[in-house]
């Protein structure tokens, strides 16, 4: 690979213009009910085991133990052009979306924040604030919510609200994970009462509304037997409190009555052990497994709603190119995100790219970022929600929009 | 048996004759406790406490509500808990291994585990017990700051640590895991209501701090400003002060060199520095990174003189007029109004100057101006003062003997101790607390506590909140008719504390 050049950004976005206009999004909000989710993967994701350059020999050089095989050996990466492959975890979930052209990959994705510490870039990208600001109470989803307006039916599906949420428009949130609580019917009706008088009514009454359309969703998704069948389908594989069982609750939540949604992962910290005898097992491709089953259940769950919806997977940052001495790897920079949707205009890896050397990586350590999150996210905002250059700005100050032409 | 309360307003104690007895005891400060304006007792106790119980209305009630205050801001150490509680907290680790050899220890552990030869999967589980090992003696210390919070006759006083904690917040990461319990105790409580200066010196030379922001990697030609900046965002003059990006990176210059000690990692000083070399405990400062050159910061000068300036900017930066405003504006946040009159921030700026910033005065000029009388009850509250102020309301006989789930409902409910990953620390604004999910989390903690005392009590006591006690007729007194009508309507003792937990009343201090 370190010899190639990789697909031109500039072709890229040629293919994208013309073939693509009569999709579902026009830049006109008017149009369709779109729906963004972002997942965020806390603790930096190695994103050279998922998109693998299996062209670039220094990419085996640098991995002796923890490389995914090329897409020619047993095991192997799954093969999506002449340079980047998938992680072959993913062969059953994802690898169809991307073939069905509704999943797209952005390597080279990040931030410019260059501190590797965990809590300073999830924090620096979830404020997304420009070089100058910085106000802890003011996420670029809450401003985005803002920005919407009455058109915003935003929420956490966490059990806290996340950074980027927080700010002046209050956003509720609701975890998925494990088993939904609800509270009996006389007990809510007693705390309604005892509430009327109060400031907090409106509040409470949102508690108990939000609780009860999630419950009373997955009442019906047990009913339909479509958990059950989920579950039986993986033979087992799939913990009922895991990723998978909380994804397709938040596929039935935002088709039903949210638009603007966030969940985060944890775990993706992998410094020792990230894989087993290869990079096709291990800790890692676990984790991958997981992650890639819970998002192909949403198509079936979302229906048609998963048409005007598009899903973006981000992480803090990428990690080291070359593998430590632990079968692990350290705090790196740029990353790979993912981008997923029914009328996502997938089925290929986007965005500005760079051979992979010595010199074109980031301090000869790890990759360079070429595509910043916020002109990406940017781009996809003002696509679907047809924001104005003021509003964006609103969102993201200082950015530019990027059009990847991906919705 | 919900009939057989009586929700009139009792009278307990006279208190005329409490208003007596407080006369003695504040004759040194020349307050007569006449002086005080008479507030509402129970809104009076919940501001300035944890949260009300009875020991503590008990005490206000005889001692009068000045003398109590006054007894209040001049604590003598650390309260005396209850018998059973003080044994909870001697047996901790972190009460028994001084944090260094903690350290070491587990950090040997650790790496011992990643040289040895065993299989991937072998080392991946003995990581994760280690993992778990730092992770119980993280719960130690936030056990032990709840027990304290709650059982603490100088409920000021830990509400302050707490407060003080949360404006120099250290998040628990890596080695802090094992550190917290000391940042707690040695670092922050003696300081709480003494000059704010001396509270300051008291993080800086605090292994805690200098390893959470980086100070400790902070280096002449290797500066790292992630210290220096907050020092002056958060910690002292605040932003929108007037100070500049030199004024960052030159005081990130002072405090070159102060560092800490990594267990079992030897320190090289070059012998032209030894002399200069200096250690107590874990902080190190090490001439040899130090940047000797003058520097300005905030229009002051400060030369090269290794300690002495890094004291010398804590003195200047400590006592500056914009730290007084700044310190005095969340004083008035956590005590007043989340907006705090400006008329207020004056006054208490001004006990500042004439005090030398003792914070037990500046809290004094508050807690006497009218606009802290006419706050009480109306600030909501955060997580952590629901929790502990549900606890309190356990009769004293009934022992909390397991914190796990105060500590775990306060991770869920988003202000875990020693969690908050910015280092400004949790808001403190009703803005931040009272939304659609944190109020479900309360209603269902209410629910949880409700239906089993034995999780925070064993043996498990019949009830966990005596609703028939002359002090919970009282609290109940103060709710609204509304209110007590509802709680009323309960079918059982159970669902009866559960309304009491989720009562509007309760929500705010």
């Amino acid at each position: 690979m370190n010899r190639r050049q990789f697909l031109q950004t500039t072709i890229a976005s040629c293919i994208g213009l013309a073939a693509y206009n009569s999709r579902v999004w026009a830049a006109s909000p008017s149009n369709g009910n779109p729906r963004f989710l972002l997942i965020f993967l806390r603790g930096g994701y190695d994103s050279a085991n998922l998109l693998v350059p299996y062209s670039s020999d220094l990419y085996y050089q640098g991995r002796p133990n923890i490389a995914v095989p090329k897409p020619s050996e047993p095991n192997g990466a799954l093969e999506l052009n002449s340079d980047w492959a998938l992680h072959p975890s993913l062969k059953d979930t994802v690898l169809p979306l991307y073939q069905r052209q509704q999943a797209a990959f952005v390597p080279f994705a990040g931030t410019a924040d260059l501190s590797r510490s965990h809590f300073e870039t999830q924090d620096h990208i979830e404020l997304g604030q420009g070089a100058h600001t910085r106000d802890f109470n003011s996420g670029f989803l809450n401003r985005l919510a803002a920005v919407l307006h009455d058109r915003a039916r935003s929420i956490a599906f966490t059990n806290q609200l996340p950074l980027s949420m927080q700010g002046k428009v209050r956003i509720a949130n609701q975890p998925v994970v494990g088993k939904i609580q609800s509270m009996n019917e006389a007990q809510r009706q007693l705390l309604e009462q005892m509430y009327q008088h109060s400031s907090l009514a409106p509040t409470v009454r949102t508690a108990f509304t939000t609780q009860q359309q999630v419950t009373e969703d997955m009442a019906q998704m047990a009913s339909n037997g479509y958990v059950a069948e989920m579950i039986a389908a993986s033979r087992g594989a799939i913990n009922p409190s895991g990723f998978q069982a909380a994804a397709a609750k938040i596929g039935v939540l935002m088709r039903d009555h949210y638009n603007l949604g966030f969940m985060d992962l944890g775990g993706w910290d992998t410094h020792i052990n990230q894989t087993g005898v290869t990079g096709a097992e291990g800790q890692l491709a676990n984790k991958f497994a997981e992650l890639g089953a819970g998002l192909a259940v949403l198509p079936d769950t979302m229906g048609k709603a998963w048409n005007e919806t598009v899903v973006v997977v981000i992480s803090e940052f990428g990690r080291t190119f070359r593998e430590n001495g632990n079968r692990g790897t350290d705090h790196g920079h740029g990353s790979t995100y993912w981008v997923l949707g029914g009328g996502v205009h997938g089925g290929k890896i986007v965005g500005e790219q760079v051979a992979l050397s010595e010199k074109t990586l980031n301090q000869n350590r790890d990759w360079p970022v070429l595509t910043d999150y916020r002109g990406l996210l940017g781009g996809l905002f003002k696509r679907l929600w047809g924001l104005t250059p003021a509003e964006l700005q609103q969102v993201f100050p200082d950015a530019k929009p990027a059009d990847l032409q991906l919705v | 048996m919900s009939s057989q309360f009586r929700f009139a307003r009792r009278q307990f104690l006279q208190r005329s004759s409490a208003l007596t007895l407080g006369l003695l005891s504040c004759a040194r400060t020349g307050l007569a406790s006449t002086d005080y304006p008479r507030a509402d007792q129970l809104a009076f106790i919940n501001r300035l406490s944890w949260g009300v119980n009875a020991k503590t209305l008990a005490d206000v009630e005889r001692q009068g509500q000045a003398a109590w205050l006054e007894a209040q801001m001049h604590p003598k150490g650390e309260g005396t808990l209850p018998a059973a509680i003080e044994r909870q907290i001697a047996a901790m680790t972190i009460n028994k291994v001084p944090m260094s050899l903690l350290w070491y220890q587990l950090s040997e552990k650790l790496k011992s585990v990643q040289k040895s030869a065993g299989s991937p999967e072998q080392k991946a589980q003995e990581q994760q017990n280690i993992q778990k090992q730092f992770a119980a003696i993280s719960r130690e210390a936030a056990a032990q700051q709840m027990l304290y919070a709650i059982y603490s006759p100088n409920q000021l006083q830990e509400q302050l640590a707490w407060f003080w904690m949360n404006h120099f917040s250290v998040f628990q990461e890596g080695p802090l895991r094992v550190m917290m319990g000391d940042y707690y105790r040695r670092v922050i409580k003696p300081h709480v209501l003494g000059r704010f200066v001396d509270l300051f010196r008291a993080t800086v030379y605090s292994p805690q701090m200098l390893l959470y922001l980086n100070n400790a990697q902070n280096a002449k030609g290797h500066i790292n400003e992630n210290y220096g900046r907050e020092i002056m965002e958060l910690h002292t003059v605040g932003v929108g002060s007037g100070y500049t990006q030199a004024d960052v990176t030159n005081l990130a210059r002072v405090l070159t060199g102060l560092g800490v000690a990594i267990p079992g990692q030897p320190i090289r000083v070059p012998p032209q520095f030894e002399d200069a070399f200096w250690q107590d405990g874990l902080v190190v400062f090490n001439p040899a990174r130090h940047d000797s050159d003058p520097k300005t910061v905030f229009g002051h000068v400060f030369h090269g003189k290794g300690l002495d300036e890094i004291n010398q900017v804590i003195e200047f930066l400590g006592n500056h007029p914009a730290t007084a405003r700044h310190i005095s504006t969340q004083l008035a946040q956590f005590f007043v109004a989340e907006n705090p009159p400006k008329e207020l921030i004056d006054r208490m700026v001004d006990t500042w100057q004439k005090s030398h910033g003792e914070i037990a005065s500046v809290l004094r000029t508050l807690f006497y101006h009218r606009e802290f009388t006419h706050s009480l009850g109306k600030l909501f509250k955060d997580p952590l003062h629901y929790l502990i102020s549900a606890a309190r309301l356990l009769p004293d006989e009934v022992v909390i003997n397991h914190t796990d789930p105060l500590v775990n409902w306060s991770n869920l409910m988003g202000e875990a101790l020693y969690g908050r990953s910015t280092p400004d620390g949790y808001q403190l604004g009703a803005s931040h607390w009272n939304g659609s999910g944190q109020m479900a989390n309360r209603f269902e903690f209410a629910g949880f506590i409700a239906a089993r005392p034995g999780a925070l009590v064993q043996p498990p006591p019949k009830v966990l909140i005596d609703m028939n006690s002359p002090f919970i007729q009282e609290l109940l007194g103060s709710f609204s008719t509304q209110t007590r009508k509802i709680i009323e309507q309960a079918k059982n003792s159970r669902q009866t504390v559960s309304l009491l937990l989720s009562a509007p009343e309760f929500m705010w201090r």
